[in-house]
């Protein structure tokens, strides 16, 4: 029944006269006992229509096609958490280290952070130069797991 | 047995029917999931022997699905009234082994009953939550319920401290009441708090989550901010809720009560806290524990944005509300989390008429495309909004940096501030040094034989000329420059100063904040 839905969409004149991809109709259902069902070629995009809930016939903004999609934080890798630069580092690859050991100093703001150990552990990777430049985000040092 | 003795046992025998909840095999459910039943919680929350329940024998009233040959006993909810540190208290708990806490028409009613009751009374209110939200063979009726609930919420937001403890499932539109509320309680591992479900949202959108990491204690207390205080347990959780009460009145026409006057431990030291270099990074809340009484500091949303501090202490025995800038996380900058929290803090203060103290020291706004995008200045401009709406005592104290855009935010003169102190090394300008000699001596530097040597000089020129708190005294937009270590007589004398204040704002409606 789902599938009939879909083609119905599928065929939908009033989305197949619009252009662009970010324009294009969707659908959007909910509820559980989804299907998998593929839209328009030309949105690239597929989403799942319930069996049984409401379909939903639906422009899409720009702000949910472009979302990331969430990933589970990896507790073996510490990122810079503001945009900076790098100062100083105090660990090598191999080194133990102890949980809020002294890292790396990354100034941000006009101040100068200290990066602690999240953890005792040994030090796989320093993925970090001194007197880099980096935005918020970045790979700054990789545990060994 | 006399007639009155039977009635009397005939009411014996009700009551402890009614108490059983959803009996011994639920209640034995609830203990194994590592919770509380509904009236044990409130026994444990509230000062022993005082509380009074009522609505025990409500009955539900739905006749669809076969539920009009259901009993749930009190439909689910427990409600009543007590004390909590000697304060009267109105409290409910939702009952998760009645029908796993769901909330139909009568359930709600008793919840809306004793919402009323702590209007009318002036008390606090406090809601247990613990359920698996509407209970679907009552349709629009429990719908009703919920709108009901949080209709009441709304007015009594600003009249009455509204809490909210989170003690169980908390899902759809259910979550709404506790987003109402001002404080927020969750707890590790039993809380759980989304609009939508990790099952509807991988159906719908693909995207694969587990119930923890989407809307466990721990991201509310991280992530989202819409909760304020994390607990290991119930039992410690019940602690911060009775802390929480011990610094704020039964509502907004009665002052929070007051303790002896107690002076800071003299292991917290102001002048050892805070360095003198403006690049070091220290932790604010040792400069609190340094200015409030006994050095007791209790934290608000601790996890969350923790570029900016916000709670209470008192000091001279009186609460005291603080906002400080943490130079220990993101060198205190102010972002768009940080101003939401701040921001709320700062308006739950001004309800309640608790005097408001400012500890600043930050670099600016947080640049990045992010934050532009995110919309930081909607965001940054509740913070302007809370602080100038304010009419409670307001006190400022520039320890370092104030630049830019924060200065004024951070409750400046120009936003009516109270009193505006400022220490020896406050550095008070539009920008900071670098930036500020790259465009005022641009000129100069791109002609200089030696550019960098020039910069250099001139940056030093601009940090001796206005990288100080006397550019800012001499206009009197701060009122001292003090020795950090006579804070706390400065904020001691000016809260004195301020008690019978008298501020206001134009009449109106309500103002529109940029919510």
């Amino acid at each position: 029944m789902a599938g009939d839905k879909s083609k119905l969409i599928e065929k939908n004149p009033q989305s197949q006269q619009l252009e662009s991809e970010e324009n294009e109709l969707h659908t959007l259902g909910e509820i559980s006992d989804a299907v998998e069902v593929s839209l328009p070629a030309s949105s690239k995009k597929k989403f799942r229509v319930s069996e049984e809930g409401y379909e939903y016939k639906t422009y899409l903004t720009k702000k949910f096609l472009e979302r990331k999609p969430w990933k589970a934080p990896d507790p073996y890798k510490v990122v810079s958490h503001i945009p900076g630069s790098v100062i100083e580092v105090f660990v090598k690859p191999g080194q133990k280290v102890k949980k809020g050991e002294k890292m790396m100093v990354y100034e941000a703001m006009k101040m100068m952070n200290v990066i602690t150990s999240p953890m005792d552990g040994i030090i796989k990777e320093v993925n970090v130069k001194v007197g880099e430049i980096l935005p918020k985000g970045a790979l700054l040092i990789t545990f060994k797991k | 047995m006399s007639l009155l003795s039977k009635k009397i046992s005939e009411l014996r025998e009700r009551t402890q029917q009614a108490q059983q909840g959803g009996g011994d095999k639920a209640i034995a459910k609830q203990i194994a999931m590592g919770k509380l039943p509904a009236r044990e919680r409130i026994r444990k929350l509230l000062d022993q022997g005082t509380f009074y329940e009522y609505d025990l024998f409500i009955q539900h009233d739905a006749r669809e699905f076969g539920m009009e040959k259901k009993d749930l006993a009190g439909d689910g909810v427990v409600i009543g009234t007590g004390k909590i540190n000697g304060q009267p208290i109105a409290v409910y708990a939702q009952d998760f082994t009645v029908a796993g806490g769901s909330l139909g028409s009568m359930h709600a009613r008793k919840i809306t009953k004793i919402m009323d009751y702590a209007l009318k009374m002036r008390i606090p209110l406090i809601g247990i939550n613990d359920s698996g939200g509407a209970r679907i063979q009552e349709g629009v009726n429990s719908l009703a319920g919920y709108g009901e609930i949080f209709f009441r919420n709304t007015l009594n937001s600003g009249v009455i401290p509204q809490i909210s403890v989170i003690l169980g499932p908390c899902a759809g539109g259910a979550v709404y009441s506790p987003a109402l509320t001002d404080y927020v309680f969750v707890v590790d591992k039993i809380s759980k708090m989304f609009i939508t479900g990790p099952e509807v949202i991988k159906s719908v959108l693909g995207e694969e989550i587990d119930m923890e990491s989407l809307g466990g204690a721990r991201v509310h207390c991280e992530t989202t901010g819409n909760a304020h205080f994390f607990a290991e347990s119930e039992d410690e959780c019940f602690k911060q809720i009775k802390t929480l009460l011990s610094y704020l009145p039964a509502n907004n026409q009665t002052p929070a009560e007051e303790k002896k006057p107690a002076q800071p431990l003299k292991k917290y030291s102001i002048v050892k806290t805070v360095p003198a270099d403006p690049t070091e990074p220290y932790d604010v809340r040792n400069v609190i524990k340094a200015l409030v009484d006994d050095s007791e500091f209790f934290e608000v949303q601790e996890l969350w944005a923790k570029n900016i501090v916000i709670g209470y202490g008192r000091m001279e025995g009186r609460t005291v509300g603080f906002i400080a800038n943490q130079p220990l996380y993101l060198a205190g900058v102010l972002d768009c989390d940080s101003s939401d929290k701040a921001a709320r803090f700062i308006r739950f203060c001004d309800a309640f008429n608790i005097p408001i103290v400012t500890l600043e020291d930050m670099p600016g706004y947080l640049p990045g495309i992010d934050q532009e995008h995110a919309g930081v200045i909607r965001h940054g401009a509740k913070l302007l909004y809370a602080y100038s709406e304010a009419t409670v005592p307001k006190i400022t104290v520039i320890l370092r940096k104030a630049y830019g855009g924060g200065y004024i935010a951070m409750n400046s003169r120009h936003l009516r501030a109270d009193f505006v102190f400022a220490w020896p090394t406050a550095e008070i300008a539009v920008m900071g040094p670098q930036g500020a000699a790259n465009i005022i001596f641009r000129k100069e530097i791109t002609e200089a034989e030696k550019p960098e040597e020039m910069r250099k000089l001139k940056v030093k020129e601009y940090k001796e000329k206005f990288a100080n708190p006397y550019v800012a005294a001499s206009k009197g937009y701060i009122d001292s420059v003090i020795n950090p270590a006579d804070t706390r007589k400065f904020i001691l004398q000016s809260l004195d100063i301020s008690q019978h204040k008298t501020a206001g704002i134009p009449k109106k409606k309500h103002g529109i904040p940029p919510f």
